[in-house]
């Protein structure tokens, strides 16, 4: 019986891998009006974008509540008695905070211990990966908080948006509303393409480029810029052919096994809008 | 020690007492430019319309004279501290600065004492030499340096031969003409041209209209205006700079005391620091430099005087705040300046974030003073400002040297890299990061300015006929054509050779509808998977500007 491991839908990850690495993953809600859809359980990504691209009131996202988390917990601790739960950043959502509280209540033997990864999307999802990895080769908890604490420093998470209107609409903006304080006149004739990075826990505007593919290369020269990634993977809210080609120009940075293609669930979907495209990698 | 006859004259003819003679010879200097300064702009060797070198040392030194007769103390030390502060405030343009730069060497030569003699103008010609040299990062010779080197030397053999202003200065000004006759020899595209050096060519101008001042002549007509097509106008030669490595920490401060030498401060300061910057008068001077060891150069310069304003910053944590996140309240606050051509450009620039702005560039190039009024009217601790324009870029140097902020410049030579940096901005980076990250996306885009030729010539094997429309691309005269849209499709293959896929094109006053639509279609099909925006720049004399990335 060893360490398992549980994080939330916002790790972005591909279900055959969760599949995989016995990873137990626990949904946000995402909100169209009164109806309430769990990432990634009740709506597929396809049938989420297109109500986010028809729907005239933008959704809203909330964290799972701690109920929700103690009944995953019980449910893993069936089959172990240490649990790893590896979170979206704490000053992203509340997510954190309610797996903390449903750690705190799970009684018994089984051990539960909750980490901020101060990150998002792929790059909580190869913190996420990089343990389950360790765990299924037997480290132990002490080892598994060590290792995903030294992780921390050596992720980044980095998106180039469409628009910044869905992130400010979501009031996760951050750092990035420096972006928007700038264009209190906004030219709409003179397009605008931002990239943000997720570091520290919050969302930084990195860079804004004139167009998509000098977007991409700056994510890629960012990638290259790195000494030794040991995990990258590649998410898109609704462009997958771009991100294919993203995924082949990191090929020569990342061996394959190591190399993640997937898409923003509907909560990262919901703050990054249709056309995002996120490079996550971590080097620790 | 003057001649007699000299002295008499000028206490004859001073506007203000005995001591008036300094402001005669530069008020004479200032009306003999100002009668050839057409002329001397039109010394270039391209044929657009951007030849500003007569006026850019025209605007100098008449803000120099009039600060020199507005100096409440008529003697020759004050009035010539007054005279340099007054040129370096309104410097325009490089020509303009490289003079700011000789006035101010030549008034610390005047303020050293010793009355108004063949000597001391000898000693004050080759300190303006020193100074001018020192103005620029990558010296050129065949350029106003040349001959304001030559003029000195001249002065000086006089001077050691007969202690006389007149005769001192009349060998200056005989050598700084046939210095000026030289500058082809020495700058190969002057001689491709058949022209001498326009700024030399000002200098020279600026002292023979001192010497004529001096001996109370009448000073004439200018000459007629030369074969326009046995002319070309001299380009800002070069005056590029390097950047250095900058390593330890950033650190600055004011020194202020009675007598304070900028050089001897640059000197005992450049021992433990870096790229060191000392700018100021005999009273105030602000120190920037880079030094493993702050306390010692802020110790040492104690000795100078009355140290305040102490900033040190080390660059590694700055890094390090950086990487790791800085708290909030931490990020220091970084603003922009631009310098725009035209309204709609300044829009664009203002929706990326740039809060200052200084109106100018192709041939009308923003003063020193102008652009330090922006920097300062910014709440930014510091501020990096964007040039825009090649002639432009050491004014603003000149600027961020004696601007109360900390100054970066990022040398954008044209609005398409303008845009470029400003895009790259990061509000919540701090400077060096985003003076970094600025510069490079900058050199990322390519430009294609497209104007009018005012007269024809030829420059490097290109015939340019009169009003043909000419296509400057990166920098290079490149096509020359009866319209833009010609121009676009001359240089289709080169434009579609740059592996772009957005134009934006800037079409500024002049460029109406029809042309507009024209140059668009050139564009889309000189390289049909480029994607073309259309922008109204509103800017001068360049029917578009065409940036490509």
């Amino acid at each position: 019986m060893g360490v398992r491991i549980v994080t939330d839908s916002t790790s972005d990850l591909p279900a055959e891998i969760c599949r995989e690495l016995d990873i137990t993953v626990v949904p946000l809600t995402v909100m169209f009006g009164e109806e309430g859809y769990r990432d990634g359980v009740d709506l597929s990504a396809d049938e989420f974008y297109r109500k986010l691209i028809e729907s005239d009131r933008l959704p809203t996202t909330s964290q799972p509540s701690a109920g929700v988390f103690a009944e995953a917990y019980r449910e893993v601790a069936k089959e172990t008695d240490e649990i790893l739960s590896i979170h979206i950043s704490g000053k992203l959502s509340q997510t954190y905070n309610s797996a903390r509280l449903a750690a705190s209540e799970i009684e018994g033997g089984s051990k539960v211990e909750v980490m901020d990864s101060l990150q998002v999307s792929l790059g909580l999802g190869t913190m996420v990966i990089t343990a389950a990895r360790a765990a299924r080769d037997g480290a132990s908890m002490e080892d598994l908080k060590q290792m995903v604490t030294g992780m921390i420093p050596g992720t980044r998470t980095l998106a180039l948006l469409e628009t910044l209107e869905y992130l400010a609409k979501g009031g996760r903006i951050g750092k990035v509303q420096a972006y928007l304080g700038n264009s209190l006149r906004p030219l709409s004739i003179f397009k605008v393409i931002p990239i943000v990075e997720v570091r520290n826990g919050e969302a930084h505007p990195f860079e804004r480029v004139r167009t998509r593919r000098k977007g991409l290369d700056r994510l890629i020269a960012e990638a290259e810029g790195e000494s030794g990634i040991k995990m990258a993977g590649v998410a898109y809210s609704t462009n997958r052919e771009e991100a294919e080609s993203v995924l082949e120009r990191l090929r020569p940075l990342v061996s394959a096994e190591n190399l993640v293609m997937s898409r923003f669930g509907p909560v990262l979907g919901t703050h990054l809008g249709p056309g995002a495209l996120g490079l996550g990698f971590s080097t620790g | 020690m003057t001649s007699t006859k000299q002295t008499e004259t000028a206490s004859r003819d001073a506007p203000r007492g005995g001591d008036g003679l300094l402001i005669r010879m530069f008020e004479a200097a200032t009306r003999w430019l100002e009668a050839n300064a057409a002329y001397v702009d039109s010394l270039n060797v391209f044929p657009v319309p951007d030849g500003d070198t007569g006026m850019n040392m025209l605007f100098t030194l008449r803000a120099a004279s009039k600060a020199a007769g507005e100096s409440p103390d008529a003697a020759p030390g004050p009035q010539a501290k007054a005279l340099a502060w007054g040129a370096l405030m309104e410097a325009r343009g490089n020509s303009g600065v490289i003079l700011s730069q000789i006035l101010r060497g030549f008034a610390e030569g005047i303020d050293e004492g010793g009355g108004l003699g063949g000597r001391s103008l000898a000693r004050s010609l080759s300190l303006a030499t020193e100074s001018a040299y020192k103005g620029v990062e990558r010296p050129v010779e065949g350029t106003m340096l040349t001959v304001i080197k030559d003029a000195a030397r001249a002065a000086e053999e006089s001077a050691n031969a007969k202690d006389d202003l007149e005769s001192a200065l009349a060998d200056a000004v005989r050598e700084a003409e046939a210095s000026v006759q030289r500058t082809p020899e020495l700058l190969p595209i002057l001689k491709e041209a058949g022209v001498v050096d326009a700024g030399g060519h000002g200098v020279f101008l600026i002292l023979e209209g001192a010497l004529k001042g001096l001996r109370n002549e009448p000073l004439g007509e200018a000459p007629p205006a030369i074969d326009r097509e046995a002319i070309a106008r001299v380009s800002a030669a070069g005056f590029g700079e390097t950047e250095g490595q900058v390593y330890g920490n950033c650190t600055q401060f004011i020194i202020r005391g009675k007598g304070l030498d900028s050089e001897k401060i640059r000197a005992a300061v450049g021992v433990v620091g870096e790229s060191t910057v000392v700018v100021g008068d005999r009273e105030v001077v602000r120190v920037h430099t880079h030094s493993f060891t702050p306390e010692e150069v802020v110790g040492l310069c104690r000795s100078f005087g009355e140290i305040s304003q102490v900033s040190v910053q080390d660059m590694d944590e700055q890094h390090g705040a950086w990487v790791g996140g800085a708290p909030d309240g931490q990020t220091a606050s970084v603003g922009m300046v631009a310098v725009a051509p035209g309204p709609g450009i300044r829009e664009v620039f203002a929706s990326l974030g740039v809060g200052g702005f200084v109106s100018g560039g192709q041939s009308m190039n923003p003063s020193v003073g102008q652009i330090v009024d922006a920097v300062e009217s910014l709440a930014a601790e510091s501020v990096i400002v964007m040039p825009n324009n090649k002639n432009v870029e050491l004014t603003a140097r000149k600027a961020a040297d004696i601007a109360s902020k900390r100054v970066e410049v990022v040398s954008t030579a044209n609005v398409p890299q303008g845009v470029a940096g400003a895009l790259a901005f990061n509000p919540t980076a701090d400077l060096d990061d985003n003076v970094e990250s600025m510069r490079s996306a900058s050199q990322e885009v390519h430009c294609l300015e497209i104007t009018r030729a005012v007269r024809a010539t030829s420059v490097e094997g290109l015939q340019v006929r009169e009003g043909d429309s000419l296509g400057i691309l990166d920098g290079e005269l490149a096509a020359s054509c009866p319209t833009p849209e010609e121009v676009v499709r001359e240089l289709g293959g080169r434009v579609d050779g740059l592996g772009v896929s957005l134009a934006t094109v800037y079409w500024g006053e002049g460029a109406g509808e029809e042309e507009q639509d024209r140059l668009v279609g050139a564009l889309k099909e000189a390289a049909p998977s480029l994607e073309v925006e259309l922008l109204e720049g509103g800017q001068p004399h360049y029917e578009f500007i065409v940036s490509f990335e």
